[in-house]
């Protein structure tokens, strides 16, 4: 496996995600957790409460008297940065940071992912990792007949009747080191809409480990750059000199 | 090529949501997935195992939703708990029977693999992921306690394939 890949400068990243799970902070009630979070996460972003509902029926002791009811419950805070190129969500068992477009590099997208969960250790206290993931999606437009020389694995239409393909979609599931890690690489082709003349290849590859042990932060660390590496093989594996040239 | 393709692969397994995204692309992507589950699970080859989860659950949660559904006071099962112990069944392998289903006057849904009173395994999860397990092999007798977060823990995998 490579250590070093090319460097692209015109990466077509259009979202990297971190998550981590964690065994469920003990308290979680909105008026203390929100007040934790807004003081922890302080500056630039805004918040908005998520919630969950929740439908219940009301049985009555007549035959048609029943009452159908509404509760809706709290399910933590998502935290949008001022020019809304990142999003934090945090909940219970989980801390989710989103980089939008445009892509900031790995080390930038990590440092801010990292001071993000550094703030959500504090609020959660040392809370037991229990998977640990990251997502980029990736998306390339191309024009009609140019799929197979820019990927590897690509669609293809069958038989001897002209046809076309109208839609498509690909996942594959790895395993890396024995089970330690696996991945999901998402491949689909997403229409042309108003601002774009040409469909676009959608590269979706999501890479997690679910053997974590409580970490120090230079093994979370370890942990990412470990990740990284399968993310990296996975999409530069995918994808053909002609692309590689052109994301260079 | 190596196929290592796990025991729980069934394909509306596989088409489970992955980590989170909030672009359009992402979007997109978890709706595609959602689709091709959904075509999945309106087959009888596909879908009658997933269907009977879903029934199964559903039998108890109608009769569970309120607080002293028991006539004793007992809590509702919420919608998390549903949520959890839903996904807990989507990721059992497609080789293992379905469960028993009841609710705890905690609120918590119990799941049960019976053979016989000597053999048996109980497991039940709560809306945060808590699972408490209790197995009984003759004379053994193992229980513990953790955490669910999308996959099932071995040992407690290996108790289920036991009974």
């Amino acid at each position: 496996m490579k250590s070093q890949y090319s460097f692209l400068t015109k990466a077509p990243i259009i979202e990297a995600v971190l998550e981590i799970k964690t065994t469920p902070i003990p308290v979680w009630e909105e008026n203390l957790i929100t007040g934790k979070i807004k003081s922890q996460f302080s500056t630039g972003y805004t918040f908005e409460s998520e919630n969950i509902f929740q439908h219940t029926m009301q049985f009555q002791p007549t035959l048609f008297a029943s009452e159908n009811k509404s509760v809706m419950e709290w399910n933590g805070l998502r935290l949008t940065s001022e020019d809304k190129t990142e999003i934090v969500k945090v909940n219970r068992d989980s801390y989710v940071y989103s980089r939008l477009q445009p892509y900031p590099g790995w080390e930038n997208f990590k440092e801010k992912a990292l001071a993000g969960w550094n703030d959500y250790r504090a609020i959660a206290g040392k809370q037991n990792i229990k998977r640990i993931g990251i997502r980029f999606i990736n998306k390339i437009e191309f024009v009609n007949d140019e799929l197979s020389e820019l990927f590897v694995s690509s669609p293809r239409t069958v038989g001897e009747i002209d046809k076309s393909i109208s839609g498509y979609f690909q996942q594959n599931v790895y395993s890396f080191n024995k089970g330690e890690y696996g991945a999901s690489h998402i491949q689909t082709i997403q229409a042309s809409d108003i601002n774009n003349q040409n469909p676009s290849f959608i590269l979706d590859i999501d890479v997690y480990t679910s053997e974590v042990l409580p970490l120090e932060e230079k093994d979370l660390n370890n942990n990412l750059e470990q990740i990284r590496m399968f993310k990296n093989d996975i999409f530069f594996g995918a994808i053909k000199e002609k692309l590689l040239e052109r994301l260079k | 090529m190596n196929y290592t393709v796990p025991m729980n692969s069934s394909l509306a397994y596989q088409l489970r949501p992955g980590l989170a995204g909030f672009s359009r692309e992402a979007v997109f992507v978890a709706s595609e997935k959602q689709s091709l589950a959904g075509r999945l699970m309106e087959t009888v080859t596909f879908g009658e195992r997933d269907r009977a989860i879903l029934s199964r659950l559903f039998s108890v949660i109608s009769q569970t939703a309120n607080e002293g559904w028991d006539g004793y006071g007992a809590l509702p099962v919420s919608v998390k708990t549903y949520i959890k112990t839903m996904e807990f069944l989507c990721v059992l392998p497609g080789t293992v029977k379905l469960p028993e289903m009841s609710a705890d006057p905690d609120g918590s849904l119990s799941m049960e693999w019976y053979r016989s009173p000597e053999w048996i395994v109980s497991i039940s999860i709560d809306g945060n992921g808590k699972l408490d397990y209790a197995a009984i092999f003759g004379d053994r007798k193992y229980h513990g306690s953790m955490y669910f977060a999308d996959e099932i823990d071995k040992e407690v995998l290996n108790h289920i394939g036991r009974v």
